[in-house]
């Protein structure tokens, strides 16, 4: 049995700077956000014994081993990203689940702030043994709430705005056969902060696994999402939902391998770009040769709303660009007996549904904020923690539209 | 209550609307006829304030200014249009959505928002006033409706939001004929001294349930003719070439 606090390793800080070598837009994964643009003039904090950037919080007594020293299978990767963080890495929280082990109470693992200001970089393991199911709610805690000015106001891109911090977090999952596993992350990230995040999953066969994530902000956003299928009859499905606003730069990254036979995979991406704001898609399914029957389908619908709707004769109080959607999706089918699917729509809100709600006596602004929430309500409806889905609903809400 | 001078309407350079004249009292109702594309949703849509159209004209609405409002302030003013052809909207109930346009417009026209018990007992008996089935609240605004329960819906929001000036738009196309009694017995309940209708149509059938006190013919974006009920039997036994013809 484990109380709060437990989970965590202390590791071995590395006391001298890392000479990091960013992902640039060169790469074609980080297009469209450059880390080594945005690390510029940001130093490396290193941190030390007592600094502790998050906290797990069972919501009930659950019982899982804290392991120390190296987990048991470690998924390291060999891309930038983890190179970066496995140089520069401050430590990290790691959790062990034993086989057969199941609870309905969420595991909740809360980020805090990190100061002094720079870049930091973090490195977690969740090995979930056989047939264990979990699930595992990830989020990160801001000192103060996210901005709800009038997004007028922002005159500037999130990334041409000096940052203050950088936070990187490695989470490498491994699912033993037949574990579950449910994660569950909100990212908020306030103007002149940046939150990188990577989860690496590597399933066993009929593993099943569901990622739910909702980023929001007006700072910069990536998040990775790389999951191999290495055993037969895995499942992977993922769920994301970005709102950027006042200037924020949102971007969301899904590469999903297929290596094995009759594996599942379905992801829904929704994104809704505000004023000012920007948010990416980039999703690579690929399916080897070896993995046949593989049923995958990938959805990407975005919004962006845009200043010209709004109403004429309206003064505009300051620099106003119509939010901005990059949505790529990337198949790579190797495999000739699979059912694969995908679709991306870009678009802005309905001028006639507007018209519609105006003329029943809604306010331009009620009509665009009821359809922007309408837009958003499909994924909010599946986010399996209802005060995350509140909070979301509340976000757009306070989102300003004159 | 309603007072149309020359006004004109046009969408890209094309002109729609050519000089109309037209004047509503309270307590009337109008009924409007007329070719296809002769421009009588045009109209419709230019008194609700839909963005798009060039317009010229005065349009005095109980003493205001029309073309001054923004179309939800219309709306406040006690205006209402029953689409042609009403919008879909995923994702927002019926409910919901006559919850927040009920309690603006009432806020709006100085009246207390309604508690939810209140706004409850409303939605149902308006509901049975166009036999909606309750059902269809809690259904996203429209989506899957079929054509005549769009309209059924358009005459329920017309009750919830109880209008000084209703324009409906063909609310009678697509309507089965135990509907299009439903939706006419509607109206009728509805009518009162102090608030009009303009019923768009092609069909004698609604005519024959509403009575309307004034009939106009609208071609190539005027109003050609004007006359009483009786206008409407001979259209429908004449067509409307007669009247094209002293057009030229
Ligand atoms: N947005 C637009 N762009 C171009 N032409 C338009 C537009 N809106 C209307 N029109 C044209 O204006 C004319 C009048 O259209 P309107 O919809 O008002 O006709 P209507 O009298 O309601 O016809 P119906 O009886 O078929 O409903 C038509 O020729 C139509 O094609
Ligand atoms: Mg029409």
């Amino acid at each position: 049995m484990a109380q709060s606090g437990n989970g965590m390793i202390p590791s071995t800080i590395p006391d001298t700077p890392p000479t990091a070598n960013w992902p640039t837009s060169q790469i074609e994964a980080w297009k469209y956000t450059d880390l080594r643009h945005l690390a510029e003039g940001l130093l490396w904090n290193p941190g030390n014994e007592s600094l502790q950037p998050w906290f797990i919080r069972p919501h009930e007594m659950l019982a899982y081993f804290s392991g120390s020293g190296s987990p048991k299978k470690a998924v390291t990767g060999s891309d930038a990203f983890t190179s970066i963080i496995h140089s520069g890495t401050q430590g990290g929280w790691q959790l062990h689940i034993p086989a057969g082990l199941s609870s309905n109470t969420p595991l909740r693992v809360v980020y805090t702030p990190v100061s002094p200001s720079g870049w930091s970089a973090f490195n977690h393991h969740l090995y979930v043994e056989q047939g264990a199911h979990l699930t595992l709610i990830e989020e990160n805690e801001e000192e103060e709430p996210l901005a709800t000015e009038p997004m007028f106001d922002q005159s500037q891109d999130a990334k041409s705005i000096p940052l203050c911090t950088m936070t990187m977090h490695h989470l490498q999952v491994h699912l033993e056969r037949g574990a579950e596993l449910k994660l569950i992350r909100i990212f908020r990230c306030p103007k002149s902060k940046a939150f990188v995040h990577q989860v690496d999953t590597h399933q066993e066969e009929g593993s099943k696994l569901e990622v739910q994530t909702v980023a929001m902000g007006s700072g910069i956003i990536r998040n990775n999402v790389h999951i191999q299928q290495r055993g037969n009859h895995c499942s992977s499905g993922l769920l994301g939902l970005s709102v950027a606003f006042g200037g924020g730069h949102i971007d969301q990254y899904s590469r999903i391998q297929h290596h094995s036979l009759e594996g599942n995979s379905h992801q829904h991406y929704k994104a809704i770009a505000a004023i000012n704001s920007t948010t990416i898609f980039n999703g690579v399914l690929r399916v080897e040769p070896q993995a046949q029957q593989t049923n995958a389908y990938q959805r990407s619908s975005n919004l962006m709303l845009d200043p010209a709707a709004h109403r004429i004769g309206h003064k505009s109080k300051g620099f106003m660009r119509p939010g901005k959607v990059n949505a790529k999706p990337e198949l790579q089918i190797f495999a000739d007996n699979v059912k694969c699917s995908h679709g991306a729509t870009v678009g802005k809100l309905n001028t006639d549904s507007i018209f519609y709600l105006q003329s029943r006596g809604l306010s331009f602004e009620e009509a665009q904020r009821i359809l922007t929430l309408a837009f958003a309500m499909e994924i909010i409806d599946q986010l399996e923690d209802e005060s995350l889905r509140s909070e979301v609903i509340k976000q757009l809400d306070l989102l300003q539209w004159h | 209550m309603l007072e149309i001078t020359d006004l004109h309407a046009s969408v890209d350079d094309k002109a729609i609307l050519k000089g109309l004249n037209l004047q509503i009292r309270p307590g009337e109702v109008h009924a409007i006829m007329g070719p296809n594309g002769s421009g009588k949703s045009t109209l419709s849509h230019v008194l609700a304030g839909r963005p798009g159209y060039e317009v010229r004209g005065s349009i005095q609405f109980n003493k205001r200014n029309l073309l001054d409002l923004v179309p939800e302030e219309r709306a406040w003013a006690g205006l209402f249009l029953a689409f042609q052809y009403p919008v879909e909207i995923p994702g927002v109930s019926n409910a919901n959505f006559m919850r927040s346009a009920l309690n603006q417009v009432r806020c709006q026209r100085g009246l207390p928002v309604l508690e939810a018990s209140d706004f409850l007992k409303l939605i149902r008996e308006k509901a049975a006033l166009v036999q909606l089935d309750p059902s269809f609240l809690s259904r996203p605004v429209n989506m899957g409706f079929s054509g005549g329960e769009k309209k059924r819906n358009e005459i329920f929001q017309m009750a919830m939001l109880d209008p000084k000036l209703a324009i409906l738009d063909e609310t009678d196309s697509g309507l089965d004929i135990d509907a299009l009694r439903i939706v006419a017995e509607g109206v009728t309940k509805l009518r009162r001294e102090d608030n009009s209708f303009l019923v768009i149509t092609h069909y004698q059938r609604l005519l024959d349930h509403l009575k309307p006190d004034i009939v106009h013919v609208l071609i190539d974006g005027k109003i050609m003719r004007t006359g009483d009920y009786t206008l409407a039997l001979e259209l429908e036994e004449k067509g409307y070439d007669w009247l094209k013809a002293e057009t030229v």
